[in-house]
């Protein structure tokens, strides 16, 4: 399937950044526009967009998929991907909210508890470890952004 | 005098990061070196330098750390040294393959460095030769040349190279100053911030990827039979795989010189020539054979130089390490052409003398930590991946101090992510987002000069050489490798 979401996304991208581009201007007087090379990027990428989807490989890629009926394997694939999504643009919104440096031990935490889980490595010693080096690391930054790059986060 | 010794202490530390990072499965020199961009606002150029290609050699060595011993590459340059070294570390001669690993890089690099030496400077000068058309036409050959080896599909490829054109479009238009894809952010008026975006495709799209995809067999454990008795190899041995290891650095030095092949094709292009040209031997390719792992760590390794001379020469990286680079020199206020090697001759070759000595430090660090760089492979994976995670977000913010470059970092971690999920070539994309500025204004000077005529490109015949050969690059890898794939 990652021809045809690849494929799908150039082609749709491709022409926002077209409209885009025109928007801006193609020429201005004498001189080539801030819009040129925008459209130019849009009008590639809608070509290779098209050519990727009408490509033999993505049709082959889309006859297997319908034949073994993978939409419930990509279902059931979406969850790891869309809960890690979540969780980056999440933080992303918050960051700018938040102080730092808290936020950077719990995710420290959070992120060492995840793996633990994941390789069935969790115990009462791994969240002591986290625990400790995500507090060491709220000290470390703090001391690391105050003391040598002399920056306020 | 107090300035060699700070390169030398530098080189140190670079070689130590440089085989930790190596050694750890799912750590790249990439990574590690976009993370450590940031120093050269802090220490002065050579020292800076030594670190960073001291990491790069490193690490492209240490990967076969973990490729010998528990069969996981280290990185993605020591795929082919797992054919052979793992069947010997099976067979218990994990010590010696590690150190016929750690000689053969160390042969590859003295190949690459002699090229980089003498070849570089000569090729620089024929940038004199180039003006805006030329230089037009050159950076979309790198791209196109980028996309079509880079592995995958072409069309994937140039989609990368595309996106990376877009994403270095953002900011102020170079010619008028008007906003462009800024979004309204002001700290976007300046462009992407480069080394928050390489660490965050490199060094978070790295860990996300690991994150999504862990397992209980993600846990590794080393055993002491699996490295064997720590002897190290007969001289006669190693002087019988000296013909091997010159070979694989050159061949490393020229795939090096490509944009987008790097080590993992100069490996395996000179595994499988070693393969096919040797005698029949007791002990087969594939079932432990120290020549297999000769072959495929000393081209791995001559690509460190092989890369640098296009990026030295031409401002066009030959791998995704020398791309990174690039945007280092560029803080350090270093133009790359000719003109670099008439104003700042001296630190060039003090940098490429670093290399050197950063060569000679992993040889001797190799074979004196090896044993305990092996047991590094047994760190759990909980503590490393967030800790790198975390890494990533203070270097990205350590550079202009605000949080917008963390979250500049944390959105090209999820692009990083996703271009790999969609199987996209993140060199190219990296490679279009470097080469932008240098592909658009040297378009808009061309057109410029020509009153909007595009047969400027044509008129030039250097510009037209590069185009025909970009066109000949796209016709070959749409024709050729779709019959490649079915035959094979």
């Amino acid at each position: 399937m990652s021809n045809f979401i690849t494929g799908a996304f150039s082609t749709l991208f491709g022409i926002w950044l077209l409209f885009q581009g025109v928007k801006l201007g193609a020429s201005a007087g004498k001189m080539t526009g801030p819009g040129l090379f925008p459209a130019f990027i849009g009008i590639v990428l809608f070509g290779l967009g098209v050519a990727l989807l009408l490509s033999k490989e993505t049709r082959e890629q889309l006859t297997r998929f319908r034949k073994h009926a993978k939409c419930k394997l990509l279902v059931r694939s979406f969850p790891p991907s869309a809960f890690f999504s979540g969780l980056c643009l999440l933080y992303v919104l918050v960051l700018s909210h938040i102080h730092f440096i808290p936020l950077t031990a719990s995710v420290y935490f959070t992120m060492a508890i995840i793996i633990a889980v994941s390789t069935n490595t969790l115990s009462k010693k791994v969240l002591v470890i986290s625990g400790v080096i995500a507090l060491g690391i709220s000290v470390g930054i703090y001391l690391l952004f105050n003391m040598v790059f002399k920056v306020l986060v | 005098m107090l300035k060699v010794f700070e390169t030398f202490i530098f080189i140190i530390v670079g070689t130590f990061i440089g085989i930790t990072v190596g050694a750890l499965p799912g750590l790249t020199a990439t990574s590690t070196i976009a993370l450590l961009i940031p120093i050269t606002f802090y220490v002065d150029t050579i020292p800076a330098f030594a670190l960073l290609l001291a990491i790069y050699n490193a690490a492209l060595m240490a990967g076969s750390y973990a490729a010998i011993i528990v069969g996981i590459p280290g990185t993605p340059a020591a795929t082919a040294t797992r054919l052979d070294g793992y069947s010997m570390a099976l067979r218990g001669k994990g010590s010696e393959a590690l150190i016929i690993a750690t000689i053969s890089s160390f042969v590859g690099t003295c190949v690459s460095l002699i090229f980089l030496f003498t070849v570089s400077e000569p090729l620089a000068r024929l940038s004199l030769f180039f003006n805006s058309p030329e230089y037009f036409s050159l950076a979309l050959l790198g791209l196109v040349i980028c996309s079509g080896v880079s592995g995958g599909s072409m069309v994937k490829g140039l989609i990368g190279a595309f996106l990376g054109l877009f994403l270095a479009a953002v900011g102020l238009d170079p010619v008028g100053g008007i906003p462009r894809f800024t979004f309204g952010f002001f700290e976007l008026f300046e462009g992407i911030p480069y080394i928050p975006a390489m660490i965050g495709i490199f060094g978070l799209g790295e860990v996300f990827a690991h994150l999504s995809s862990l397992s209980k067999s993600n846990n590794i454990s080393v055993t002491k039979e699996s490295l064997g008795r720590f002897v190290l190899p007969r001289w006669r041995k190693i002087t019988g795989l000296l013909p091997t290891m010159l070979r694989g650095g050159l061949i490393g030095t020229f795939v090096g010189m490509v944009p987008g092949l790097g080590g993992n094709v100069a490996a395996f292009l000179h595994y499988g020539l070693t393969k096919n040209t040797s005698k029949k031997e007791s002990i087969g390719f594939g079932e432990g054979n120290p020549k297999g792992v000769a072959a495929s760590e000393s081209a791995n390794n001559g690509v460190t130089g092989g890369a640098l001379v296009p990026l030295l020469a031409f401002g066009i990286p030959g791998d995704s390490v020398a791309a990174v680079l690039l945007g280092a020199l560029r803080i350090a206020g270093l133009q790359t052409g000719y003109k670099l090697f008439q104003e700042h001759k001296i630190t060039l070759y003090m940098i490429f003398s670093s290399l050197g000595v950063a060569n000679v430090m992993m040889l001797v660090l190799g074979f004196i930590f090896i044993r305990a760089y092996v047991k590094l492979l047994n760190t759990p994976r909980y503590l490393l991946y967030p800790l790198i995670g975390i890494l990533c977000l203070v270097g990205s913010i350590s550079v202009r101090g605000i949080i917008f470059d963390a979250i500049v970092a944390l959105l090209f971690g999820l692009l990083g992510w996703t271009i790999l999920k969609l199987k996209i070539p993140r060199v190219t994309l990296v490679l279009g987002l470097i080469l932008g500025p240098m592909l658009e204004e040297n378009f808009r000077r061309s057109m410029l000069i020509s009153q909007h005529s595009p047969m400027i490109f044509l008129k030039h015949p250097i510009s037209l050489a590069f185009l025909i050969a970009s066109g000949a690059v796209i016709g070959f890898s749409l024709t050729l490798r779709p019959r490649a794939s079915s035959s094979s």
